[in-house]
């Protein structure tokens, strides 16, 4: 039985793709599609953070610090209410929304019911509002990747499209929140995708660059913070930016901890405690807020205060570990709602604490605090979240200052190291394992190790042959070889195969004076270089018995041959042929 | 990639107007599916754009009203004395509209009235950030970093604010703001900088007397007495009743060692306010001057060898007191100088009366010489000396020629 290669051999031998009934390739369609789910998501996001605001208001008042009662009763009712909500009528929108469009993704065929992006449009919207300790950006993430599932199931692409349509409405979704496309970009490619594919990258991108378009007409190009200037005076600065690396990597799995053990603690307990849930979880936040206002909500105002020196070390550090209790909290008690807001604070709150701290400690280290704070908050991200290139995009994109750029990659780097030795999984794959979702994660691909063709290939027997050799010396030559199969190449430097039988039938038919290129097939055969995957290999082979493994940068140049017994030899004891 | 459309019929896949397979008639909307739902949700697009367009709007008033609401509760506050409920008040209007610069400025000011001033700095160099040029936003920095002791930053920022951008009457808030940076290097006892914005500040001054009054004190503080008496005297032609602006003439005139114009001065001063007690300190002093100076232009030869044996007995004391105090031993012991001039007035002390002197001018000359020493030697030795010794080194310090 021969294996049909799933792959084509050489792309100019493809057939030409059969166009859409109105003249559009399917890739232009599926951009365009990209675009308006990007112009949707941008409008719905830009909805979702007045619904917010105005929750605000109408329970919080417009004061940063709320009334009593008010800060106390707000979040412990609309809990409730949200549960209500939640557990009756739209069951899909607990948590934060990022693992439920990566579960769309890779379990239900990029299917999110727009039932989902309404409630948690309005769940979200009223338990942040309330003051519940989470952020809107994983929400608006949801709700993107909802308006691209119904927009695709509209079209009714394809199932490979409906798939990719997920994070294509995700990037949208959280480009508009954050207001930064290519953190948002780099996220869903990080988080959501979680591999790198070029398949999908053009239609995220463009998504998301249009989201940010729409937002940014409505709400203004100004980045969220307003951050000082920053410039390095003194190497010894990168010595703390590694402090504020080490304490964000213990702090992020602190936090991942807390919720990955209070979590199924709380699923666990009887149905009916999750109608109370969240009101507790409010009214516990109200209570920490009576001292510690700052806790509540999305806490940016708070984030451009602590980047201001309003505070001094001692309350940053206790505002960073309130937050941590407060998210874990409404989190884990299942109200809707994002952990990327929360992240920021902690932080910046973090960054802020360890800042001032060295500023007294080493008072020539003069570092504006807005600086530690800013890094902080990608250190957090990477020691929390575990998105080590979202994080450093992310700290460039909401700051402008590219002069940031060493000490976030040192804080950040340190940070992800300490988390990953300490923390085996990052925070998304732990909550998707508690929701018995095994979805995958660039982390993972990252681990597993890819066999490549080196690993399987074995030297030839006999030297390939020019197509101008004469049949019958091919013939006397093939005789000696221990292969089956002759391998033989052309002046236009592709190859040909030719099997020991057909040789002697040639010779039989008195064509022995005829040259090999006389009787070679019209399509050369597939050939593979030593360092791609064993994967790619396989898919190439298809019928030929053998496979010529060449230089990269001298295709005649014959470095091994492959089959399909040393590719299966390979993939059975680990990627090690036999010898 | 699109499953293709099916007839409404058979449900076979159709492209054209009559299904292939049962004939029936394909409705073109179901043929032209895709466009219809391009065009339907470019249509849906437009219409979420415009009900956004109007939340937007909506909201955004909303907040901007606030915004005021909040702001006028902390202008409140701030004329109530409470200025942490202001800043509060202000950081909440702050929320709603954070790049006013009305607000902003505000906070930084309460921030500073409520002794927050590294906080108001912040908030100030992101103001700055946006506009560096700004003047009014320098010169704030300027003050908060000479609060904060930051020399070299508010020098940086004084020096911005006077080259920077203002709204209104730029020229004048460019001279306020040079007069003011020269009270700050003067504070900083930096007087040769300080001399140098008061003769720009002078350039751009236009002719006004409390201005060139203002300029006056400056130099003055600055150790310019010339451009000061150059100020004080335009101030005081200008507005001839100044008492202040006389009285700084008098005190600049004074510092140069024309006493003959500081008297005129200081008496004038002296009867627009005759409580004034440093300008009749002053008076007092130059008074003595006039009258001990044994050179003085004009004298009459017996008036003249008079003072100057007066003066030349005054010296002598004066060092036999000096030399006391130092050694606090008799002359045997005393510092070189002193003693050197000692045994010289000594050798002629008995010869130097009044009669003696008008007749022998080397010997008047030799007398005062000496006597002017002293006092010069003594200043650097004892300090500064008071009463007539004072008047006689203020004196001696006239006649520079006059010294060995």
């Amino acid at each position: 039985m021969s294996i049909r290669p799933l792959v084509e051999s050489a792309p100019e031998a493809d057939a030409p793709r059969a166009p859409l009934r109105h003249g559009m390739r399917e890739e232009q369609f599926f951009l365009l599609v990209a675009i308006i789910i990007g112009v949707f998501s941008g409008l719905a996001v830009v909805c979702f953070r007045i619904a917010i605001d105005w929750a605000r208001f109408l329970l919080l008042t417009s004061a940063l610090t709320p009334p009593f009662p008010r800060i106390v009763l707000a979040p412990a009712l609309v809990g409730v209410l949200v549960a209500v909500l939640v557990m009756v009528f739209f069951q899909r929108v607990r948590g934060s929304g990022v693992n439920q469009t990566k579960g769309a993704l890779y379990i239900y065929d990029g299917y999110i019911p727009f039932k989902t992006v309404i409630g948690k449009f309005i769940t979200s919207a009223l338990a942040i509002g309330s003051g519940h300790s989470l952020g809107p950006e994983d929400p608006s993430l949801q709700i993107g990747a909802g308006l691209a599932s119904l927009i695709g199931r509209k079209f009714r692409l394809s199932r490979d499209k409906m798939r990719l349509i997920a994070p294509v409405g995700a990037a949208a979704g959280l480009a508009a929140a954050f207001n930064a496309p290519i953190t948002a970009v780099l996220f869903v490619i990080e988080e959501v995708i979680g591999r790198w594919t070029a398949g999908v990258l053009g239609a995220v991108v463009l998504s998301a660059v249009s989201s940010v378009v729409v937002a940014r007409w409505f709400l203004g190009a100004e980045p969220l913070f307003r951050i000082p200037t920053y410039s390095m005076v003194h190497p010894g600065e990168l010595l703390a930016y590694a402090v504020l690396g080490v304490a964000g990597g213990f702090a992020g799995v602190v936090f991942q901890k807390l919720i990955g053990h209070l979590r199924p603690a709380l699923k666990a307990l009887p149905r009916w405690t999750q109608y109370l849930q969240p009101g507790v979880a409010g009214l516990l936040i109200g209570l920490i807020a009576l001292r510690l206002p700052q806790v509540q909500g999305a806490g940016y105002e708070y984030i451009d205060q602590a980047m201001h020196g309003q505070y001094l070390w001692e309350t940053l550090g206790i505002l960073a570990g309130a937050k941590i209790l407060a998210t874990t909290l409404s989190f884990t008690s299942g109200t809707p709602g994002g952990l990327f807001a929360p992240t920021l604070f902690i932080g910046a709150m973090l960054g802020g604490a360890v800042g001032e701290f060295e500023r007294l400690m080493f008072p020539h280290l003069a570092v504006p605090i807005g600086a530690y704070a800013l890094v902080g908050m990608g250190t957090l991200f990477a020691g929390f979240l575990r998105a080590p290139m979202t994080s450093v995009f992310m700290i460039l994109e909401v700051s402008g200052d590219y002069s940031i750029i060493i000490p976030v990659i040192i804080s950040n780097t340190i940070a992800y190291l300490i988390s990953r030795a300490l923390q085996q999984k990052p925070i998304f794959e732990v909550l998707s394992d508690q929701d018995g979702m095994h979805l995958p994660s660039l982390e993972e691909e990252r681990e597993v190790s890819v066999v490549r063709v080196e690993d399987a290939m074995r030297p030839p027997s006999m030297a390939p042959l020019h197509e101008d050799t004469p049949l019958s010396v091919a013939a006397k030559l093939a005789e000696d070889s221990y292969e089956d199969f002759i391998l033989v190449s052309s002046t236009a430097r592709n190859w040909y195969g030719i099997s020991r039988e057909r040789l002697r039938t040639f010779l039989k038919e008195g064509k022995g004076d005829l040259s090999l290129s006389a009787v070679m097939p019209l399509r050369p055969m597939p050939y593979v270089h030593p360092d791609q995957s064993l994967d790619l290999a396989l898919r190439e082979i298809g019928d030929h018995p053998l496979l010529p493994v060449v230089h990269r940068a001298d295709l005649k140049q014959l470095v091994g041959v492959i089959s399909l017994a040393d590719i299966m030899t390979a993939y059975h004891v680990g990627g090690r042929p036999l010898t | 990639m699109t499953d293709a459309p099916k007839c409404p019929a058979c449900g076979n896949p159709v492209s054209q107007a009559k299904c292939p397979v049962c004939g029936g008639a394909t409705p073109w909307w179901v043929r032209r599916r895709e466009p219809l739902l391009l065009a339907v949700l470019v249509a849906m697009a437009a219409a979420f754009f415009a009900a956004t367009t109007f939340l937007v709007r909506f909201h955004r008033q909303r907040e901007l009203a606030l915004a005021e609401g909040w702001f006028d509760q902390g202008e409140r506050d701030v004329a109530a004395g409470r200025p942490d409920a202001a800043i509060a008040d202000l950081r909440n209007a702050l929320q709603f509209d954070h790049e006013d610069r009305r607000y902003r400025l505000r906070l930084v000011e309460t921030l500073v009235a409520a002794h927050h001033p590294n906080q108001a700095t912040s908030y100030l160099l992101n103001l700055w950030d946006e506009q560096p040029a700004d003047g009014d936003i320098n010169l704030r920095l300027a003050r908060l970093s000479a609060q904060r002791g930051d020399m070299t930053a508010a020098k940086r920022y004084y020096r911005y604010a006077i080259d920077g951008v203002w709204d209104n009457d730029p020229v004048a808030h460019r001279l306020q703001t040079r007069l003011e940076f020269a009270e700050f290097l003067i504070g900083h006892e930096a007087f040769g900088d300080a001399q140098a914005e008061l003769l720009a500040a002078e350039e751009e001054s236009p002719n006004d007397a409390a201005l060139r009054k203002r300029l006056g004190e400056l130099f003055l503080q600055a150790g310019d007495a010339g451009n000061a008496l150059a100020n004080f005297s335009t101030a005081e032609r200008l507005h001839p009743d100044d008492a202040d602006a006389v009285a700084g003439a008098g005190e600049a005139a004074f510092d140069l060692g024309e006493y003959e114009s500081a008297k005129t001065y200081l008496e004038r001063a002296r009867r627009m306010e005759p409580n004034n007690a440093k300008v009749s300190d002053l008076l007092q002093i130059t008074s003595e001057v006039l009258e001990a100076d044994p050179l003085q232009r004009g004298l009459a030869g017996g008036e003249r060898s008079r003072r100057a044996a007066d003066a030349f007995h005054l010296a002598l004391a004066r060092v036999e007191q000096c030399t006391a105090k130092l050694t606090g031993e008799p002359v045997a012991a005393a510092p070189a100088d002193l003693g050197q001039l000692k045994s010289q007035m000594d050798a002629i002390a008995k010869r130097v009366t009044a009669p003696a002197l008008y007749r022998d001018a080397d010997l008047m000359a030799q007398a005062i010489r000496l006597a002017f020493r002293v006092e010069e030697v003594t200043a650097k030795r004892c300090g500064r000396a008071s009463g007539p010794d004072r008047a006689l080194q203020l004196a001696a310090q006239r006649h520079p020629e006059s010294a060995p």
